[in-house]
């Protein structure tokens, strides 16, 4: 069992480029029922980074968990720093209602 | 080749259908649609490497018989870049362009998942537009890869990837 710690320190240690505001690991099961990790990349708002640049942020990524030891597979949602915000308080309206 | 352009261009088109706060049915709907512009274009791809394409009644079985599951597991295993020993002693590592390729219909598959079953699960206009965007790049990736035998290997190994470990 990888406990969430481990992710995050990992994803603490890598150098990401300027565009990436933060990284967000959670741990949950996939489709296939098996334990994985999804990683929120939050980037700045304005044009998307193209899909080179978020590959590279992908590599990255795996390669620090693989590092660090962590064999689940990564999943990634890429949202704006804004939309992130925006999600986040519909989501605490829909637990508060 | 047709049917993964149109499907691009629907998913594209549903990203920007709303005005203002895009309705979750579009954006579910665009994930999908990216998922499965990449699916065909690999079944398409499987069904002429399988050589029926000149028996009809044949490739239209064989289009049924790819298996959503069974492609995601390869598609995982190679994304990871390790084979099993029973397949490493007959094809070569997956290079970094089939890798990628491997690795998007991976995340696009769970995330098709999401969109169609997953009901708590909300996706952004911006964060859905990543997904079609990755699929775009994906297919052209696919038909650009210059290996072309590791292509076809690929193919097959989607095809018959569970009767293999027998």
């Amino acid at each position: 069992m990888t406990d969430l710690d481990t992710i995050e320190r990992a994803l603490g240690a890598v150098s990401f480029p300027d565009f990436l505001v933060r990284t967000r690991p959670e741990i949950d099961i996939d489709s296939l029922g098996r334990e994985a990790v999804w990683v929120s990349l939050i980037v700045r708002d304005g044009p998307l980074p193209t899909p080179a640049q978020l590959g590279d942020v992908r590599d990255a990524v795996r390669a620090a968990l693989q590092a660090a030891g962590v064999e689940l597979w990564a999943y990634f949602r890429v949202r704006t720093r804004t939309e992130d915000r925006s999600m986040s308080r519909g989501r605490k309206r829909r637990t508060r209602s | 080749v047709t049917l993964t352009a149109d499907l691009l261009a629907q998913a594209e088109h549903l990203l920007r259908v709303d005005r203002g706060r895009p309705r979750q049915a579009s954006l579910r709907r665009s994930v999908s649609a990216a998922y499965y512009a990449l699916f065909h274009l690999l079944v398409a791809d499987g069904v002429a490497e399988l050589a029926v394409a000149k028996l009809p009644g044949v490739r239209r079985l064989h289009c049924r018989a790819f298996v959503h599951s069974e492609m995601r597991e390869v598609a995982e295993t190679f994304a990871r870049g390790t084979l099993p020993k029973h397949v490493a002693s007959a094809l070569r590592p997956p290079s970094a362009g089939l890798r990628r390729v491997a690795e998007a219909f991976q995340e696009l598959r769970e995330a098709r998942h999401h969109a169609d079953y997953n009901v708590y699960r909300r996706f952004s206009r911006d964060e859905a537009s990543t997904f079609v965007a990755q699929a775009r790049v994906a297919a052209e990736a696919w038909r650009r890869l210059p290996d072309r035998e590791e292509a076809r290997s690929f193919l097959h190994a989607l095809f018959a990837w569970r009767r293999w470990k027998r």
